[in-house]
């Protein structure tokens, strides 16, 4: 039975989803960090027009 | 310039791996090109085009993977040919890098990096709590650093996490310190033996702060979240984090830092340190009553700063009289200031305005001013009948917490951009009426890093265009963070200075410096 | 972490075949184990990331490069030791389900597929042939050339020389070069046309098959099977959902054909727009 305690004993390993600053901090004191370029899943017009603006915009 | 060759039978490779070998390769000084691909027809005459077509590749076949490196000498292409070897075996071996690519979801993520332990995400509350659901299924612990997460959202997920021994920090958690490493805003800390859970971000940063900067240190720092020692989610993670403490041989000692819970919550956080607790416990519930945290049966603090000096005490060894008397050393200090500063006033000036980025730090600097000068306005004010009609005109004596909705919708928080707290300090300083301007400074991970940089020249300014009209502004500051933070707290101690500010030890001493000096003018309510 | 779980069939492509025969190991991934099957067969085994296909078998595990042992009959799968009941998976159907397709939802959908491909693309794939922008990801002296070599080909096929097919074929990085993956989406790009215009585009088809082919068993077999209107996973429903413009649909489909660590899904993804766009514009020269 997994507990939280078990954390403190392993190598933190993270995977960061958003801010990059997050990531880089974790990179300056040598911890181990992924980044995930996230965009947001299957969704309405909404997150749709975003990703458009974003395209079209550039 | 030399073109070298070697050819590797039966290997295969992903088409990313190979590119990113190949890059690497040709990052190495004296290298001018590389390729690593397979020997088909036209990769050849690609190679003939870039001048690497050795006779050695004429009559590879397409299973055959080439390897050409265009060098300054043989020495340096023997170089680049160990690099490339070592890169292709790490990736057989299945050590997977990121490289220049990155994956585009948690899954994608979890094929490099397998043994992930932790997430961190910082998403649009809307998105980020099925992000958080996804992590905890696959068994990762998680840093919720998003607010806007639904309130049954946060229930489910802490109730799993609960359920399968896993770590939910948040929503709205922005700041924590686990295994020694800052997630989010958060200070570098000496490690040692005390461990904080706290439903304060800013409030965690205090403590940890005062702890380091005693010599003293910080095994784990675990975030809830502010909500959740509320009703509604009944203190889930503060629990949890509680008993993982007890649980974790390097923590002896344990401080709870949250605003006041819900009273259903604090008696379960009673009962959790009377009945399992063995550890010393150190409570600063904001705001509460001490003989509460007494009953409870923990040591009570009556600010962030005495909680931090109280566990520093105690993992020391040292008498818990020997900060009391500290304190009130400090105390005289703090009053013989207040008394200097409100004798350079112009008449009419008697009031205060915190300009605050930190909303713990913004709450303890009211309750101590409460008692000193009365109720203040505010955007988040102790008593909502003091609430600002406009969060950004300020009345009498105002403190603002500049990191709440109305001011950071669509813009950085103020810990990192300052332009706004810049703009609302020359504001103040036109206000006849303003004798104190009290500002929080917050270093670590995730803050400005070059605060003295950005806060001295505006505190300048602003000095100056009361002093044209003869006036002199009290600059009261406090420095949330540790000689260890990249941002050198002691350096931006001494540019504040420079600038004419008065910078205290801690939050709790410049809310006080700030409030003496008010009353003593005549500004208390 | 992840926990020890027992490996499960999610779905068998029609074309695996009843019996193993003699297996031999091809190549191995994290995502698929390639293996061929009495010498000239190729059947993987992939994860569900990589998803289903005519000779795919997939299962439930993050990672399925641990398989060392094969074998199979009608009845059963046993892997690394592990007796799967083959009844239990799913038969993958890799045939299109398009019905009464709007051409202008095609297009548009398209159009937005296309957006999200330039800006998702992995660095080095082929869709800098949609954005010239990205052509500065290509910095090497090689890759460079290895650029303008790709885009001149491609330039010559879209206007109708097939003899540039066997000038890409091979062409690139990876287990399935770029080359080989654009003319996949080529090829693709041709049945969805038929499927939407009844054109018959069954000869054009055969003719690049016959100008692709190439040692590579992996690029050969997929493009075989296009050839065929038979699809894989990722690629069916990447189509299925341009074809329906849903724009929902297309972000995930998308998502799910880049998320591999490969150049592969774009750069079929770029073939296809390519093509597609090619056909739909009128460049009926070829058929």
């Amino acid at each position: 039975m997994r507990k939280i305690s078990d954390l403190f004993k392993q190598e933190l390993k993270v995977i960061n989803i958003g801010l990059l600053s997050f990531k880089e901090s974790l990179d300056d004191v040598g911890v181990k960090v992924i980044q995930v370029d996230w965009r947001p899943p299957a969704g309405g017009d909404e997150e749709v027009m975003d990703a458009l603006k974003k395209l079209l915009g550039k | 310039m030399v073109v070298k060759g070697i050819i590797k039978k039966g290997e295969y490779y992903d088409s990313v791996t190979l590119m990113l070998v190949a890059r690497d390769a040709t990052k190495l000084d004296g290298v001018e090109d590389a390729a690593v691909v397979m020997g088909t027809g036209q990769n050849k005459s690609i190679l003939e085009t870039s001048g690497m077509l050795l006779d050695m590749f004429k009559d590879a076949t397409d299973s055959d993977l080439l390897i050409a490196v265009k060098a300054k000498d043989e020495r340096t292409a023997e170089e680049a040919f160990a690099k490339i070897d070592e890169m292709l075996k790490a990736k057989r071996a299945k050590t997977q890098e990121a490289g220049e690519y990155m994956p585009k979801s948690l899954e994608g993520a979890l094929e490099f990096m397998p043994d992930a332990n932790m997430v961190i995400i910082s998403v649009a509350g809307k998105y980020a709590g099925d992000e958080a659901m996804k992590a905890l299924e696959h068994g990762l612990h998680v840093m919720l650093f998003s607010d806007n997460v639904p309130l049954e959202k946060e229930i489910e997920l802490k109730k799993y996490a609960r359920d399968n021994g896993l770590l939910v920090m948040g929503p709205d958690c922005g700041t924590a310190i686990i295994n020694g490493a800052p997630l989010c805003f958060a200070n570098v800390v000496n490690r040692g033996k005390i461990g904080i859970v706290a439903a304060s971000g800013t409030g965690l940063q205090e403590v940890s702060s005062v702890i380091t900067n005693e010599g003293a240190g910080i095994s784990q720092a675990i975030g809830t979240g502010g909500r959740d020692v509320k009703k509604d989610v009944g203190g889930i993670m503060f629990i949890e984090g509680m008993k993982a403490l007890e649980e974790d041989p390097e923590t002896n000692y344990i401080v709870l830092v949250s605003k006041p819970p819900h009273p259903e919550v604090l008696e379960k956080v009673a009962n959790l340190i009377k009945s399992e607790i063995k550890k010393p416990v150190v409570g600063i519930f904001l705001g509460g009553d001490p003989d509460v945290v007494k009953s409870a049966g923990a040591i009570p603090a009556s600010t962030l700063e005495e909680a931090g000096l109280i566990a520093a005490s105690l993992a020391k060894g040292k008498s818990l009289d020997d900060f009391k008397k500290l304190l009130e050393e400090r105390e005289k200090e703090i009053l013989e200031i207040a008394d200097r500063e409100s004798k350079n006033k112009k008449d009419g000036q008697k009031f205060v305005r915190g300009l605050y980025t930190g909303g713990t730090l913004c709450d303890e600097a009211m309750l101590l001013s409460r008692k000193i000068i009365g109720e203040v306005y505010g955007n988040a004010p102790l008593n909502p009948e003091f609430k600002l009609k406009d969060s950004w005109i300020s009345q009498e004596n105002t403190f603002v917490d500049l990191g709440e909705d109305e001011f950071t919708v669509g813009r950085p928080h103020p810990m990192i951009d300052f332009t706004l707290r810049n703009k609302k300090i020359l504001e103040e300083a036109k206000d006849p009426s303003v004798a104190v301007i009290l500002l929080d400074v917050v270093l670590g991970y995730g803050s400005n890093m070059t605060p003295g940089d950005e806060l001295a020249p505006a505190i300048k300014e602003a000095r100056e265009i009361a002093k044209k009209d003869g006036r002199n502004i009290t600059f009261v500051c406090s420095i949330t963070g540790t000689d260890k933070d990249p941002q050198d707290r002691k350096k931006v101690k001494k540019q504040l200075e420079d600038a004419g500010a008065i910078v205290m030890p801690s939050n709790a001493a410049a809310a006080k410096l700030a409030s003496y000096i008010v009353k003593n003018l005549g500004g208390a309510r | 972490m992840q926990t020890r779980t027992r490996l499960k069939l999610v779905s068998v492509g029609p074309d695996v075949s009843v019996e193993s025969g003699s297996v031999s190991f091809h190549s191995k991934f994290s995502n698929a184990v390639n293996l061929i099957l009495d010498g000239n067969n190729l059947v993987s085994i992939v994860t569900n990331k990589v998803g289903g296909g005519p000779n795919n078998i997939v299962l439930n595990a993050q990672d399925v490069s641990f398989i060392n042992v094969v074998k199979w009959n009608e009845s059963y799968f046993m892997i690394n030791g592990e007796v799967l009941l083959r009844n239990t998976a799913k038969v993958y159907n890799p045939l299109l389900s398009l019905h009464d397709v709007r051409i202008s939802d095609f297009l548009t959908g398209l159009n937005f597929f296309e957006r999200l491909l330039i800006k998702n693309a992995p660095p080095l794939s082929a869709a800098f042939l949609l954005d010239d922008r990205r052509k500065n990801f290509f910095i090497t002296p090689f890759e460079k050339n290895l650029r303008i070599s790709i885009r001149n080909s491609v330039d010559r096929f879209l206007e109708g020389d097939l003899s540039a097919i066997s000038k890409l074929k091979g062409l690139g990085f990876g287990l399935t070069p770029q080359g080989d993956d654009l003319i996949d989406g080529f090829v693709s790009a041709l049945v969805v046309y038929e499927f939407i215009t009844k054109v018959n585009t069954y000869l054009l088809r055969n003719k690049i098959y016959s100008a692709a082919e190439t040692s590579n068993l992996i690029s050969n077999t997929f493009l075989r099977y296009a050839v065929k209107g038979m699809f894989y996973q990722r690629v069916k429903e990447l189509i299925e959902a341009v074809a329906l413009n849903d724009k929902g649909k297309i972000i995930n489909s998308t998502e799910k054909l880049l998320n591999i660590g490969e150049t592969s899904g774009s750069d079929i993804g770029a073939g296809f727009v390519l093509m597609s766009r090619k056909l739909f514009e009128g460049g009926i020269k070829w058929l």
